[in-house]
C-alpha cells in the first residue's frame, strides 16, 4: 500500500485504521477520516473527472463545499449517493466511486472530440439550433437530455434514514475558526447559550494552519486557552458534520447534518441525514471566505489548485498535491501555504505574483528559503493534457516572457467572503475596494458576519473584530465593562494587502479556454459573447451562460464574473449589482427535506375504537378523510362484488351493523344555539322539540351544497349537529368562522365531539329486535321510539345516545356509546345479533343502500355547483326566516330551465355497472356529436334489485324522465338507459318508517 | 365494564417501561372543555371559582388539583383532566348555567387519549416531533399546544415524574403513538 503523496505523522486522521476503496475500480488505500478528495491526492490522482461540457480533463481545485470539478458517484452496500463533491464525503471500506461525465473511461472520453466543436457550442446554442422544425424538438429534447445533468439517479427507493430535529438557542454561530471562538466566548461570559456548526468532523479544523500564523506565542496560548474554555462550556452545542443551508426570516436556520458522513451501523434506526431547524435570537455567520481562481489559457488544468486548499490538505490530512509546486497569486495572505509547507520540509519552486510589491516580511522569509519571486508577472497559458506540467508567464506590460515547469499551481486571486445567506434573506452587499470583494450590508435583521465572512482576513484582526461585534449584542454599559478583556488586545500587525487583478487578455475577443466557472464550463469568451449580444445584467447574463448554477452555485466564480462583467462594461463593481443567492447553501437530499414524513408517515391516520376488530375481519380499508373504513370484509375468497352484495342483502333482509363513528359530530351550546341553528341550515329550527332530529343540507353563501347531515335536540338550548366524515373540521371551521365575524352576538359554543362516541348504526328489518336485546330499558317501538327521534339512556352509568335515523333505507338505530366502551358494545352488538344472521357492512354496500333509495353523497352526487333545488330538495327551504345562501338562491337563474337536476338512470344492459363520471347525451347524438346534457354521479349494481342503477345529474333531468339517453364512458363506449326518478328501492320510504 | 386502551402495538410492553425512552397511554376518566365568553379581556387573577377549583388567567399554565389537572388552552378555554366524577356532577349544576361569562362545559371524557413520555432521551424524541422549544428545566407548570406529526396536541408536563403529556384526539393517537415510536427507535 502506498500513498505516493502523504506526507508522515501530519493531520488529523487515524492512521492506524486503513480503508480500502474503489475509483473507477480500481483498489485504492486511504485512512479513516480521509475525504474521497484527500485519498485521492494522496494515492496521486490529480486528474479526478471531466467537465460537463466539453468533457475537458479536471481534478480538485478545493478542498471543501466549494469545489468545482470532482463530482461523483458513490455506493456503499445498498446506499447511493448521486452528484457528490470529493471533498464532501467520508471514506469508508469497499466504497465504491465513479466519476462522471465520461465514456467509455475516464482517461478515455470519447465525448472529449466535443472540443473540436466547442467553437460552435456559444450560449444559446441549445436555444438558437434546436428551435426548427418545430416538430422535431421532442426527438432533440430525448438527446439533449441524454448529455446533459450529472450523475445517475437511482430509481430504487431511497434506502437512507432522514430525520428532522428541532432546536431553540440564544446565538447560532456557523463556524468554528478563530472568530467563532472569540464571538462565542465573549457572549459564553455574558451565559448566552450557543451553537456551533462545524463542516468538518473536527471542531475548528482551520485552526491548524491558523495556529502558525500567531507571531507571538504568548497570544497563541492565550488563545488556545480561550478555545478551550468555549469546548467545555456547559452552554455551549457543537453539531459537527453540519453545514448551513438556509438562513430565513426571524432568525429560522435550517442546516443539514451528516451528508458527508455514511451511517453504516447496523441498528436500522440511527438517522443517515439529519434537518435541523433551528430558531435563535442571532444568527452569527463565521463561515471564513472561499479563495477565487486565476484567470489564464487552460486554467482548469488538474494540479491547478487553490493555495488556501493546499495547505488545508497538507495540515488537516498531511496530503500534498506534488512535488513541483509555484504559486500565482495576487495578495498576501496566500503566502501562508508556502510557510505551512516549508514547515514540513517542502520547498515551493517560484512564486508569480501581479504586485510590483510585496510585504517585506513575506519577501524576507522567501529570500531566506531561496524561493524564486517573480514580481509584477502574470501566467499567461497554462500545458498540459491530464496534468498541467508547465506554464507560460508575462510581465505585466508584456516585454518579457518566460516559461516555468511545475506540476502543480497554486492560484490565488483574492477571497470572497461567506455572504449568500444574508443575500438569502433579502441582504445587499457593497464592494470593498482594499480587499477587491463584496461584504454583507448588515441590519436589524441580518445574521452579523464576523472574520473571513465580514472580508477580515487577518487573524488577530479576525479576532479583535468578532469580539467587539459581540459586544453589540449585550447590553451597552456591560459592554464598557467588558473591554478590558483578553479578546480586545489582539492586534493586527501584519499589514497584508490583495491587489485587484484581472488580466489584460478580457479585452481580447479571440481567447479560449480561459474558464470562469469550472463547473458549468463557462469561458471567459461565452461572458464577453453573452455581454456582446446584450446580456449585461448579472442575472440575464447567469441565466444565459448558465455560470453559476451547477452543484456548488458559483462559489468560487461569481465574484469573478462581477468583475469582469464590471470592468468591460466600465463601471464600478457596486454598479453592477451581485448574484442573488437563493438556499440551499449546498446540496440537500430531498429526503433530508422530507424527513420521516414519508411512507405511512406522510399523513396522519385517524382510526375509530374498533379498527382492530375490522383488521381481524378481513376489511379492506379505504381512506374518507384522514379515516380508515372499512370498505367491505372479505369472506373466504369472495370478490369485492360478491362481498358488496351479501351485505347488502344482509341489510335488506335481516340485520347489517357498520361503525359509523367517523361521521362528524358538533355540539351546540347556548341560549342562542336556535337562532344559529336557523341561519346555518335551510330548515326552521325554531318549533323543534327536544329529542327529534331533523336532517338538513348545508349550504355555502353562494347556495350551494356544502355538507349535510341531521342535527338532534339533546335539550333546550343543546343540540348535537352531525356532518360528513371528511368533512367535519371544515365545517367546524366554517361555522366557528361565522360565529368569530359575522354573528359574535350569538351566545352560542360549539365543541366537537366526534372522536368522543362510537357509532355503532344497526339497519335492517331485524335492527330492532337487536337493539332491545343490547337496551332492554329502551321501548324501541314506533310508538314510544317514531323516526327521526333520540333517546337517551345508560349502562351502568355509561350514558348511551340511540339515534332512529336511516341513511339505508331500512329501519336504522345508531347507537353512539363513549369511545373507551365502542369495542365492548360492538362485541356485544355481534354476540347478540349472532342468531339474527348479523353481519358488519362497509362503506361501498352503504353506498349501494344509499344509491337505491336516492341518498345523496356531497361531494360525489353534487360538486360545489348544485343547490337544493337541483336535488329536488326545495320544500328544505324555509319562506319565513333568513339562511345562509338564502339571496342567492332567490337570483332567477337558479330556477330557469338548464339547470342539471338530480335523477336516476336505469341502464339497457342491466347487469352491466357504467362508469361514474360517463357522459349523458341525447339518444339520437353520437360520441363526438352533440351537447353533453350531464353526467353519472353514482353508478352501482343493486342486488335487491338485481340490476344496475344510477344518480345523474342531467340538464332540465326532472323533464326529461322516461326518456332514452345515450350515456358514453371514458372508454368511449356507447351504452344506454332511461331516465327515472332518483329513488330505487321502497320510494315511499315505508321500511324505515 | 372494563375501559378498552386506544392504543395497541406490539412494541408497546417494550416500550412502555424502557428507561431510555418510556411511552404509555395514560387513561384519564374525564376530560372537560370549559369556555368563556371571548369578548371579555379578564383582569382577574381568578376567573371563576367551581366549588374549590379556581380558573387562573395565566398563559400556559397548568394547575394541579390532587391528580386533577386544569390546562390553560386560549385566553378563554379551558381543559379540565380528572379521574373522579365530582366535576362530572357539579357542572351539571343550575348554577353553572346562568353565569354570563361561562359559554359552556362540555364533557369530552373518551374523546381525548393521553401519551406519557419520559426516559433519558425524551427531550431528545420531542426535538424530533415538535418545534417547541421544550427544554429540561421547564417546569411542570407549562403546558403548550402544537402542531406533533400534523396533529393538534396538547403538550403538558408531569409535576410527579420527569416526563411530559401529549394529550390527542383519540382516533389519532396509535398515529401518534407509532410516529413517537419511530422517532424513538434509535434510543431504544
Amino acid at each position: 500500500m502506498k500513498q505516493i503523496n502523504r506526507i508522515n505523522n501530519l493531520g488529523l486522521i487515524n492512521r492506524s485504521k486503513l480503508i480500502e476503496f474503489y475509483f473507477n475500480d480500481k483498489k485504492l488505500y486511504a485512512f479513516e477520516g480521509d475525504t474521497l478528495a484527500s485519498a485521492l491526492l494522496a494515492n496521486g490522482f490529480i486528474f479526478t473527472s471531466r467537465s460537463i461540457k466539453y468533457h475537458r480533463p479536471r481534478g480538485l481545485f478545493a478542498h471543501d463545499i466549494s469545489e468545482p470539478n470532482s463530482i461523483m458517484q458513490v455506493s456503499i452496500e445498498d446506499k447511493e449517493f448521486i452528484n457528490v463533491q470529493a471533498t464532501d464525503i467520508y471514506l469508508y471500506n469497499n466504497m465504491v466511486i465513479k466519476s462522471i461525465n465520461h465514456w467509455p473511461s475516464l482517461d478515455f472520453d470519447i465525448f472529449s472530440l466535443k472540443r473540436i466543436f466547442s467553437k460552435f457550442f456559444l450560449p444559446g446554442f441549445i436555444y438558437k439550433t434546436f428551435m426548427y422544425p418545430r416538430l422535431l424538438w421532442d426527438f432533440y429534447e430525448k438527446l439533449i437530455r441524454k448529455t446533459k445533468g450529472f450523475g445517475k439517479l437511482k430509481l430504487e427507493e431511497d434506502l437512507l434514514r432522514y430525520e428532522k430535529k428541532h432546536s431553540n438557542t440564544d446565538i447560532l454561530i456557523i463556524g468554528t475558526g478563530p472568530s467563532a471562538i472569540s464571538f462565542a466566548y465573549s457572549v459564553l461570559k455574558f451565559g448566552y447559550k450557543i451553537i456551533m456548526v462545524e463542516q468538518d468532523s473536527i471542531f475548528s479544523p482551520t485552526m491548524l494552519d491558523i495556529e502558525n500564523s500567531f507571531t507571538d506565542d504568548k497570544q497563541k496560548n492565550e488563545f488556545s486557552q480561550i478555545k478551550d474554555y468555549v469546548l467545555k462550556h456547559s452552554n455551549t452545542t457543537i453539531l459537527l458534520n453540519t453545514k448551513l443551508s438556509s438562513f430565513n426570516d426571524h432568525n429560522f436556520s435550517t442546516l443539514i447534518q451528516n451528508s458527508s458522513v455514511i451511517n453504516l451501523s447496523e441498528s436500522n434506526y440511527s438517522p443517515d441525514q439529519i434537518l435541523w431547524k433551528i430558531r435563535s435570537t442571532k444568527v452569527v455567520i463565521a463561515a471564513g471566505a472561499i479563495e477565487r481562481p486565476m484567470l489564464f489559457e487552460n486554467n482548469d488544468l488538474p494540479g491547478i489548485m487553490s493555495s488556501k486548499s493546499i495547505s488545508m490538505y497538507l495540515n488537516r490530512y498531511g496530503v500534498i498535491p506534488g512535488k513541483n509546486i509555484v504559486l500565482y497569486t495576487n495578495n498576501d495572505y496566500s503566502y501562508q501555504m508556502i510557510f505551512d509547507l516549508l514547515k514540513n520540509g517542502i520547498s515551493v519552486s517560484a512564486v508569480i505574483d501581479v504586485r510590483k510589491n510585496i510585504n517585506d516580511e513575506i519577501l524576507v522569509k522567501l529570500q531566506k528559503n531561496n524561493i524564486k519571486v517573480i514580481l509584477h508577472h502574470e501566467v499567461i497559458k497554462a500545458y498540459g493534457n491530464k496534468f498541467i506540467n508547465k506554464i507560460d508567464i508575462s510581465s505585466i506590460d508584456k516585454k518579457e516572457k518566460t516559461t516555468i515547469k511545475c506540476s502543480v499551481l497554486a492560484v490565488s486571486n483574492g477571497y470572497t467572503p461567506i455572504n449568500q445567506y444574508h443575500v438569502q434573506s433579502g441582504g445587499l452587499l457593497s464592494y470593498k475596494e482594499e480587499i477587491d470583494s463584496f461584504v454583507p450590508i448588515e441590519t436589524k435583521f441580518s445574521p452579523i458576519h464576523i472574520g473571513g465572512s465580514a472580508g477580515i482576513f487577518d487573524l488577530a484582526e479576525s479576532i479583535k473584530s468578532a469580539y467587539l461585534k459581540s459586544l453589540t449584542l449585550i447590553d451597552k454599559k456591560m459592554a464598557d465593562l467588558k473591554k478590558t478583556s483578553e479578546l480586545n488586545n489582539f492586534k493586527n500587525t501584519n499589514n497584508y494587502s490583495i491587489s485587484k487583478y484581472l488580466p489584460s487578455v478580457i479585452y481580447n475577443m479571440n481567447t479560449k479556454n480561459i474558464f470562469v466557472d469550472y463547473q458549468t464550463d463557462t469561458s471567459l469568451f461565452d461572458i464577453k459573447y453573452a455581454i456582446k449580444e446584450g446580456f449585461i445584467f448579472v442575472d440575464q447574463l447567469r441565466r444565459y451562460t448558465l455560470f453559476g448554477t451547477g452543484i456548488e452555485q458559483g462559489k468560487h466564480s461569481n465574484d469573478n464574473i462581477l468583475f469582469l462583467l464590471a470592468d468591460i462594461l466600465d463601471l464600478k463593481p457596486d454598479q453592477i449589482g451581485h448574484v442573488k443567492s437563493r438556499p440551499p447553501f449546498s446540496s440537500i437530499n430531498f429526503g433530508a427535506i422530507s424527513g420521516r414524513s414519508n411512507n405511512e408517515f406522510f399523513d396522519p391516520i385517524r382510526i375509530t375504537p374498533i379498527h382492530n376488530w375490522h383488521k381481524q375481519n378481513n376489511a379492506i380499508f379505504e381512506n374518507v378523510g384522514q379515516w380508515k373504513r372499512p370498505l367491505y370484509y372479505q369472506k373466504f375468497n369472495e370478490s369485492m362484488e360478491e362481498s358488496v352484495n351479501r351485505e347488502c342483502l344482509a341489510v335488506r333482509n335481516s340485520v347489517g351493523v357498520i361503525d359509523a363513528s367517523t361521521l362528524g359530530k358538533i355540539e351546540v351550546v347556548g341560549p342562542d344555539s336556535i337562532e344559529f341553528l336557523n341561519m346555518i341550515y335551510p330548515n326552521k329550527f325554531t318549533n323543534m322539540k327536544i329529542a327529534k332530529c331533523k336532517y338538513s343540507l348545508m349550504l355555502n353563501d353562494e347556495g350551494m351544497i356544502f355538507d349535510d347531515g341531521v342535527i338532534a335536540k339533546l335539550d333546550e338550548n343543546h343540540y348535537l349537529i352531525h356532518t360528513t366524515s371528511s368533512g367535519a373540521s371544515t365545517v367546524l371551521d366554517w361555522l366557528d368562522q361565522w360565529l368569530q365575524t359575522e354573528w359574535d352576538h350569538f351566545n352560542v359554543s360549539l365543541r366537537s365531539v366526534t372522536d368522543k362516541w362510537t357509532t355503532i348504526s344497526v339497519n335492517g328489518p331485524k335492527s330492532r329486535d337487536l337493539a332491545s336485546r343490547l337496551f332492554e330499558n329502551v321501548d324501541f317501538s314506533n310508538e314510544s321510539f317514531p323516526f327521526m327521534s333520540y333517546k337517551e339512556t345508560s349502562v351502568d352509568d355509561i350514558p348511551i345516545r340511540i339515534f332512529r335515523v336511516s341513511f339505508s333505507g331500512e329501519l336504522c338505530f345508531e347507537i353512539n356509546v363513549p369511545s373507551n366502551y365502542g369495542q365492548y358494545f360492538w362485541d356485544k352488538t355481534f354476540e347478540l345479533g349472532r342468531d339474527l344472521s348479523i353481519v358488519p357492512y362497509g362503506t361501498e354496500a352503504m353506498h349501494v343502500l344509499r344509491a337505491e333509495k336516492g341518498f345523496i353523497i356531497v361531494g360525489q352526487d353534487t360538486d360545489g355547483s348544485v343547490t337544493p333545488i337541483d336535488i329536488g330538495a326545495i320544500k328544505m327551504l324555509s319562506k319565513s326566516k333568513d339562511f345562509l345562501g338564502k339571496r342567492s338562491l332567490d337570483r332567477p337563474y337558479f330556477h330557469e330551465n338548464g339547470r342539471k337536476q338530480l335523477v336516476g338512470i336505469l341502464p339497457d344492459d342491466f347487469k352491466n355497472r357504467i362508469y361514474d363520471g360517463a357522459h349523458i347525451k341525447n339518444i339520437n347524438d353520437e360520441i363526438l356529436t352533440g351537447d353533453i346534457l350531464g353526467h353519472i354521479t353514482s353508478s352501482y349494481f343493486s342486488p335487491i334489485l338485481n340490476k344496475s342503477i344510477a344518480l345523474a345529474l342531467v340538464k332540465n333531468g326532472n323533464a326529461m324522465i322516461g326518456q332514452k339517453v345515450l350515456i358514453i364512458d371514458m372508454n368511449l363506449n356507447k351504452n344506454y338507459g332511461t331516465i327515472t326518478k332518483p329513488v330505487f328501492y321502497d320510494e315511499k320510504g315505508v321500511k324505515q318508517q | 365494564m372494563k375501559v378498552k386502551p386506544y392504543i395497541s402495538h406490539s412494541e408497546l410492553n417494550k416500550v412502555r417501561n424502557n428507561k431510555n425512552i418510556s411511552i404509555s397511554e395514560v387513561y384519564f376518566k374525564h376530560y372537560f372543555n370549559i369556555k368563556f365568553d371571548r369578548k371579555i379581556v379578564y383582569d382577574q387573577d381568578i376567573i371563576l371559582e367551581i366549588e374549590d377549583i379556581k380558573i387562573p388567567n395565566t398563559y400556559n399554565k397548568i394547575t394541579y388539583y390532587d391528580n386533577d389537572r386544569l390546562i390553560w388552552l386560549s385566553p378563554y378555554e379551558w381543559m379540565y383532566i380528572t379521574n373522579s366524577d365530582k366535576f362530572h356532577n357539579l357542572c351539571k349544576s343550575p348554577k353553572y348555567e346562568y353565569i354570563d361569562d361561562l359559554k359552556s362545559i362540555i364533557d369530552l371524557s373518551s374523546a381525548y387519549t393521553t401519551i406519557k413520555l419520559s426516559g433519558e432521551y425524551y427531550i431528545n424524541v420531542l426535538n424530533k416531533i415538535t418545534t417547541l422549544d421544550i427544554l429540561e428545566n421547564i417546569t411542570s407548570e407549562y403546558c403548550a399546544q402544537s402542531l406533533i406529526s400534523n396533529i393538534k396536541t396538547i403538550i403538558w408536563m408531569d409535576n410527579l415524574t420527569k416526563g411530559i403529556f401529549l394529550t390527542v384526539n383519540s382516533s389519532y393517537s396509535q398515529y401518534l403513538f407509532e410516529t413517537i415510536l419511530d422517532a424513538s427507535q434509535e434510543f431504544i
